[in-house]
């Protein structure tokens, strides 16, 4: 089977196609043709525009509170409500969302570059390097990180700059470890031994050789810790560890409106739709992606 | 009635790109006891052939067409029904046999899974045939063996197996696809050898699927040549050698750097490359690269018809070619002029190597890593390499070639011996200065451009590469890289295409034009042209041959195909387990072989005659590479044809260390065998 297979594999990269598609609008497309990764990132585009533009939505500001106005249900002078305090819900959702991706998409971008650097520096450098960063990673992994975040977020007192950073600190270690293993079987390859006996420096080897050829596991990592991070933050913020009122995010609304979920459901429910839509959201695009990105799909083409 | 009946076969496997129409129309027909050949490039749609007859093709394939198993319709059966026909009437051996046996059991138990799947016999009973059968395949002592696991044979020993589990059953149709392409030349004779005592034995017919001219000029009785997905000529297998009539086929023939010649002459390189299959062609598939090609071509698609008697082809001008002496091989455009094979001048010294030794260690455990032993690759080898020629090692894999090229390209000092680049001795550590002028002076061509050429990196970058590491400036490297294209005949506009658009051929070109970026005086070509199709790797060959004669540069050829070194070399050793064991001129070589191993590795190597091929005398090695221990002596007496046919006192000295000795009268013709005459 296997040799069938293959032989047919040949075929199609035997014959170079009549029009030519790129490799990047080939994944565009098989990502395209991906009903439910489209229309995820119709649902991500929309909120990042939301929490972007979205201030005109809503007259009020997040944090000055109507007095007229206490747990007020939705109406059409406050569309989503307003919280016990007089704050409107509208606006604070918008605001707290914005805080979330703000932090998720800095995280993920940080944890992505620290992953590959590290990961595939490790792989490539081998020796001490290798051995040092990967006794990082491994205590790192057996670390109750989650505990230790708690911590030190609550320590400085609920700035979202320093959760970026604490977010990132311990957020690219699972993704270095498999950027590792993926990495020493890239620095095996042809080009690479090439690069080598042409002289080419070895951090330019990781750069240029190493990383380029992860990208498709790069991408999918950022999505993918985009949805990690939203639910680290939120989770954070719930327990009051993270961000903190006045500031607010996801989770810090989610952590009001539970107290009085039963009185004032559209303080809880409001927030906790705008997080599993974003999540779903961001799923569906990752999972998209990796199928766009995964050759074993090459075979299968339009029916 | 024929065995096998393939009518109007078409199989169209959908595409990013649309349906790929990957086979159009084949007829074949096989009868019990002989063997049909199918001939074809990669992507003639040979092996997909084979996959349509045993139903083995992934379900979004399309498949019409008939086919016929002793005229039981085979298409349209469910997978349940087809497999109660595979493995019982039909054999497969595949090309891969680490991939077709499982790492999990031993040999004997896979060879008696197949027997038991398709006969009702008890466990004792089945293992007694799978030990015979594994004997009948020439596997020693098989008794013992078949209790081995497939890590523990060799290739070809694997390969014995994986036809073993094909005849378990007396099946009365074998299909061999490329079962010898991934073994050496030696060992694929012994394979061949067994394939053919195989079918022998069953009576059964045999469908062999190859690339290679020269095993189907010594194996099949009827030849189908196939190109863009259709049989272009069919014929008896001496008439297609002596008479092909598709101008196809004569460019392949013409293709072939033939051992015998004494001149270099520029191969055929057919121009072009094979269509795309997206559509079905609206005239000759072959028109584009047909130097003989007339309006009427364009027309129809050629129907492949009765030339002369028992002769098919697919031309529309096959009566010219056949009668009328229109002489197709004259049309086709050389690479170049002839380019003499030249008498070895000596220039100045480029590389030698002095008794140099890599040996590499053998580990056990996972937890507490201990050295239990070590493998010697390669034991003290002599070479040296002079400024504008060419001097190849040959040899099987496991040899040390690989092993001793990368040795001298990375510039370390050697382990034991010494190693001289461009006049440099490689000792102790290199200062960057000198390290960067021989980095520069020696480069490298490998087998798979494919792997050698990073995805990401645009054949620009790919060519800039080699210049930023050697710091050029940016107006330099721009320069440099057009010339480079200009160099191997590639258009200025593929700078800026990635690796992946480009067909074989043309990116070897690019490896070849990063090799010479920085002008070496030395290029390692590591298997040049054996990843390449025939036609692909004659216009290599020319490219190759011109590069020297215009930038005299030095090349160091590593290669198992004998014609192409036979081809490029001035001068040739041939190595044996670490050691060199002959070295000569490279006519003297092929002409006068001296050394035992030579002589077996040259009578091993096919060529595409089937005249030749089926007269000449085989020396078929017996036994595995290295199975004896190490006393010292010469290393291939476990597997020497003089060895046990020697007197008593001469084999004494078989135990003691080998000296080169010179032929007398040839200078630089040196063989370490103390038993051959060396008049």
């Amino acid at each position: 089977m296997s040799v069938t297979t293959a032989s047919i594999l040949r075929i199609e990269s035997v014959h170079a196609e009549p029009e030519r598609l790129g490799r990047t609008r080939l994944y565009v497309r098989r990502f395209m043709r991906n009903r439910a990764a489209f229309a995820g990132l119709l649902i991500f585009a929309l909120f990042v525009l939301i929490s972007l533009f979205g201030g005109f939505l809503s007259p009020y500001n997040y944090a000055t509170p109507d007095f007229l106005a206490l747990t007020q249900p939705p109406s059409a002078a406050h569309l989503f409500g307003t919280t016990s305090g007089g704050n409107d819900v509208l606006a604070q959702v918008i605001h707290g969302m914005q805080r979330s991706l703000t932090i998720a998409i800095c995280v993920s971008l940080a944890t992505v570059i620290l992953s590959a650097v590290i990961g595939a520096g490790a792989a490539y450098l081998r020796g001490t390097v290798e051995k040092v960063s990967l006794g990082l990673i491994h205590f790192l992994l057996v670390v109750p990180s989650f505990l230790i975040l708690a911590l030190i977020a609550n320590s400085v007192a609920g700035d979202w700059r320093v959760l970026i950073v604490v977010l990132s600190a311990f957020g690219w270690v699972g993704a270095a470890r498999v950027i590792w293993s993926v990495s020493t079987t890239l620095r095996e390859r042809e080009y690479v031994v090439m690069a080598e006996l042409m002289g080419v420096g070895r951090w330019r080897i990781i750069v240029r050789h190493l990383i380029p050829n992860l990208a498709s596991l790069l991408i999918v990592n950022a999505t993918l810790g985009v949805v990690g991070t939203v639910l680290t933050e939120t989770s954070l913020s719930f327990l009051g560890f993270g961000i903190k009122v006045p500031d607010v995010s996801l989770g810090v609304l989610l952590q009001e409106g539970s107290s009085s979920l039963t009185t004032a459901p559209w303080i809880f429910f409001f927030p906790a739709a705008v997080l599993v839509l974003l999540t779903v959201s961001v799923t569906l695009i990752g999972d998209g992606l990796r199928d766009a990105f995964d050759p074993t799909s090459a075979a299968r083409g339009r029916r | 009635m024929s065995l096998l009946q393939v009518r109007d076969l078409s199989v169209t496997f959908p595409s990013e790109h649309g349906p790929v129409h990957a086979v159009r129309g084949v007829d074949l027909e096989l009868e019990a006891g002989r063997t049909l050949s199918l001939v074809g490039e990669s992507g003639s749609g040979k092996s997909t052939v084979a996959g349509a007859i045993i139903g083995l093709l992934p379900p979004s394939a399309i498949i019409s067409g008939q086919v016929l198993l002793d005229g039981q319709e085979l298409t349209g059966r469910t997978d349940q029904e087809l497999s109660r026909v595979r493995g019982r009437r039909i054999g497969m051996v595949f090309q891969d046999p680490l991939s077709a046996l499982t790492p999990m059991f031993s040999v004997g138990r896979q060879v008696c899974d197949a027997i038991r799947v398709h006969q009702n016999l008890t466990a004792k009973q089945a293992w007694n045939k799978a030990v015979d059968l594994l004997e009948l395949v020439g596997i020693r002592d098989p008794a013992r063996r078949a209790k081995s696991f497939p890590h523990e044979f060799s290739g070809g020993m694997r390969q014995r197996v994986v036809i073993a589990i094909a005849i378990a059953n007396n099946p009365d149709l074998l299909i061999a696809d490329e079962p010898t392409t991934a073994l050496d030349v030696t060992v694929q004779a012994q394979v061949l050898e067994v394939l053919h005592t195989a079918q022998q034995e069953t009576g059964a017919g045999l469908l062999l699927i190859t690339h290679d001219l020269g095993v189907v000029a010594g194996h099949a009785d009827d030849v189908n040549v196939m190109y863009a997905g259709a049989v272009v000529e069919h014929a008896k297998v001496n008439e297609l050698f002596a008479r092909p009539l598709m101008p196809y086929t004569i460019g392949l023939l013409g293709a072939v750097p033939t051992a015998t010649a004494g001149q270099r002459t520029p191969l055929i390189a057919i121009p072009g490359d094979p269509p795309q299959l997206h559509q079905e062609p609206s005239g000759c598939p072959f028109i584009d690269r047909c130097p003989a090609a007339i309006e009427a071509c364009a027309q129809a698609e050629p129907a492949l018809r009765s030339e002369t008697s028992g002769h098919l082809v697919a031309c529309i001008r096959s009566g010219e070619i056949a009668h009328d002496g229109l002489d197709i091989a004259a049309l086709y455009a050389r690479g170049n002029e002839a380019v003499e094979q030249r008498s070895i001048q000596h220039g100045e010294l480029v590389l030698s190597t002095r008794r140099l030794v890599k040996s590499y260690p053998i580990t056990k455990g996972t937890l507490l890593r201990r050295q239990v032993g070590t493998n010697v690759a390669v034991r003290g080898v002599d070479f040296d390499l002079f400024a504008g020629e060419t001097h190849s090692l040959v040899g099987e894999s496991g040899s040390g070639k690989t092993s001793t090229i990368m040795e001298i390209l990375h510039l370390n000092p050697p382990e034991k011996g010494q190693i001289e680049v461009l006049g440099t001795p490689i000792t102790g550590a290199l200062d960057a200065h000198t390290r960067r002028r021989l980095r520069a002076g020696i480069q490298l061509v490998t087998q798979d451009a494919t792997a050698s050429l990073n995805p990401r990196l645009t054949v620009y970058d790919v060519l800039a590469e080699p210049l930023q590491a050697a710091h050029r400036s940016r107006a330099q490297i721009r320069g440099r890289i057009y010339e480079l294209l200009d160099l191997v005949g590639l258009a200025h506009d593929v700078a800026d295409r990635f690796p992946t658009a480009f067909s074989g051929g043309q990116r070897q070109r690019i490896g070849i034009a990063r090799a010479l970026a920085l002008e070496p005086k030395v290029v390692v070509l590591d298997e040049p042209v054996s990843a390449l199709d025939m036609s692909v790797q004659a216009d290599i060959l020319n490219l190759l041959v011109r590069l020297q004669s215009q930038l005299s540069v030095a090349y160091f050829l590593v290669a198992h195909d004998l014609s192409v070194v036979r081809y490029l070399s001035d001068r040739v050793s041939v190595m044996y387990l670490g050691t060199i064991v002959e070295s000569a001129p490279a006519e003297d070589l092929f002409d006068y072989g001296l050394h035992p191993y030579t002589k077996a590795l040259l009578s091993a190597s096919p060529v595409p005659d089937p005249v030749v091929e089926r007269t000449r005398q085989r020396i078929v090695l017996h036994g595995e590479t290295g199975s004896e221990d190490d006393d010292g002596g010469c290393v291939f007496r476990p597997q020497c044809p003089l060895y046990s046919a020697l007197p008593d006192e001469m084999r004494a000295r078989c135990h003691q260390p080998q000296v080169m000795r010179a032929r007398n009268g040839v200078p630089g013709h040196r063989v370490a065998c103390h038993a051959v005459a060396v008049d």
